[in-house]
């Protein structure tokens, strides 16, 4: 009877527990929506956002510039790191000796946990100068952005990449083997058509950590607000933008309207991210 | 028995301390975070001239600052712009100048060490964009500026461009501290930051006739004026603290004058 009470106690607990954090998901992205509803609400509203021009003393909202930030960063960045985190994930899984892949995991797991304002550091002392002296440029750019995501996006998706093959089942490379195929016709063949659902939710995973990152690129990015000339030219994302001017407007105005917009559009791309997660998942 | 008493002594002993600790007067500063500096040390005088005062002070900038004292969540704000009306929402504030903070215009070693106010203003637009075509080196010049939050660029944007916006192109840093570094460390660039101690490692530019001396701050044009707001009529506490950090003569040490 006592250990029936417990348990409608715990059930009550766990269900107050994830309704909370389902309303407290529901009432962010109702908040962000109301928030921009002035915004969105404007007559050429899409066309206003998608100008490049972004001069909030003269009622200019353009998100252009910063959509483009955000989307050349984070592609530019996963072109870089998805083939070292992909190497990183066959070394650990497929070539390390079986005694040393567990402390492989773990480093992995510990350099997950570098705090984004220490890659932002090094990338301040190393990336910038580095392509100013490559460039020519001031060396505060997309591409140091892109460079200091990448390698701050290496540690987690090599985790989640090593994590992924190594879940394919052994008995699966030993038939291959087994039926003659050298160790790169069961990677290609085998091991990555298994692991595919895996891989591709970590990369998304990936994706999801470079549209949100904010700290680490805001400090080599530049901050730059008209459209960038290139991949040297400094510029900004929607978060870092988010960072600069949250504290210009306050609550109730257009330019806190425009940035809720801002974050809209974060949320939308991460929605759509969990969208394409499930898929791969085989979900509904 | 006589342990009990014992313990009951210890409690009693360190409850005593523990409010006589406490202050009774808690006032909290947020705004600008050119004159932290000054404000730290001036609070930390003012507390140790006034037991059962604290003063807690933070950054955010002059807008944060602003905001948060008319909404009530801050006791003073210091900013170094005059409050608009969408971040005070129409409460009204009480002022007091700080002094006067020099802003003075930073440029990579190696360029040019003197500017007219004409070419200052076409560099900071975007109009002049090559160091050759002001006697300087064949470079690319580098704005670097400040966000809209700062108080600094919105003095420069009027004093000192007429109106006119820095040029979007600029590269933009969140501090005073970053602006410089920035500017020390980029060949080509320029700025402008807020400080009455000229720094090194960059040139401070001359603009015009006018040449910052630290002996004469009176004489350079281009300032700020950091300023302490409460709301009206604010309770004693806060206009002590208000008047005391405001009437400091060392505050020249900082820059402010």
């Amino acid at each position: 009877m006592r250990d029936q009470q417990r348990e409608k106690v715990i059930q009550s607990v766990t269900w107050g527990l994830g309704g909370i954090f389902v309303l407290l998901g529901f009432g962010l992205m109702a908040m962000v929506l109301v928030g921009a509803w002035p915004t969105l609400a404007e007559p050429h509203a899409l066309a206003r956002l998608l100008s490049p021009t972004w001069d909030p003393m003269r009622d200019q909202w353009g998100l252009l510039p910063f959509l483009l930030g955000t989307a050349v960063v984070t592609c530019l960045a996963l072109a870089i790191v998805v083939p070292l985190a992909l190497a990183t994930g066959i070394s650990i899984s497929r070539m390390l000796p079986w005694s040393l892949r567990p402390q492989a995991v773990r480093l992995l797991a510990a350099l997950t946990a570098i705090p984004s304002v220490v890659f932002g550091w090094w990338g301040l002392e190393t990336v910038v100068p580095a392509v100013r002296i490559l460039g020519g440029q001031a060396g505060f750019s997309l591409l140091a952005a892109a460079i200091v995501l990448a390698l701050m996006l290496w540690p987690t998706l090599g985790f989640l990449f090593a994590e992924a093959l190594m879940k394919v089942p052994r008995s699966y490379v030993e038939a291959s083997a087994a039926l003659g195929a050298s160790d790169d016709q069961t990677l290609v063949r085998i091991l990555i058509p298994s692991a595919w659902p895996q891989l591709m939710n970590a990369f998304l995973v990936a994706v999801a950590r470079g549209l949100g990152e904010t700290v680490a690129v805001q400090m080599v990015i530049g901050g730059q607000v008209a459209m960038p000339a290139g991949l040297l030219s400094p510029g900004a994302t929607l978060t870092t933008q988010l960072l600069t001017d949250a504290t210009l407007f306050p609550p109730g105005t257009r330019g806190h309207a425009a940035l809720d917009a801002m974050a809209l559009a974060l949320l939308a791309a991460m929605g759509l991210l969990v969208r394409l997660s499930a898929r791969w998942q085989g979900q509904p | 028995m006589t342990r009990g008493l014992w313990r009951a002594g210890l409690v009693a002993h360190l409850a005593g301390a523990l409010l006589a600790a406490a202050p009774r007067h808690e006032v909290s500063l947020m705004g600008a975070t050119s004159v932290l500096p000054y404000l730290r040390a001036a609070s930390a005088a003012f507390m140790s001239a006034h037991p059962g005062y604290r003063v807690t002070l933070a950054g955010g900038g002059s807008v944060a600052g602003l905001v948060e004292v008319s909404r009530g969540r801050v006791d003073l704000a210091v900013a170094d712009i005059p409050p608009r009306s969408e971040w005070t929402q129409g409460v009204q504030l009480c002022h007091t100048a700080l002094g006067r903070l020099p802003i003075l215009f930073i440029a990579h070693q190696g360029l040019v060490t003197h500017l007219s106010a004409t070419q200052l203003r076409e560099i900071l637009v975007g109009r002049i964009r090559n160091w050759s075509a002001v006697g300087g080196p064949h470079e690319r010049i580098v704005v670097v500026s400040r966000s809209l939050a700062s108080g600094a660029l919105q003095v420069v944007e009027r004093q000192l461009l007429g109106g006119q916006r820095v040029t979007s192109h600029a590269i933009v840093m969140l501090s005073n501290g970053a602006v410089f570094t920035t500017v020390r460390e980029t060949p080509g660039a320029i700025g402008y930051v807020e400080s009455g101690q000229p720094p090194s490692g960059v040139a401070i530019l001359q603009v015009d006739q006018h040449r910052f001396a630290r002996h004469d701050p009176g004489a350079w044009p281009y300032y700020a004026v950091p300023t302490l707001y409460w709301r009206c009529p604010g309770d004693r506490r806060v206009r002590d603290v208000a008047g005391y950090l405001a009437s400091q003569p060392w505050r020249r040490e900082f820059g402010l004058f």
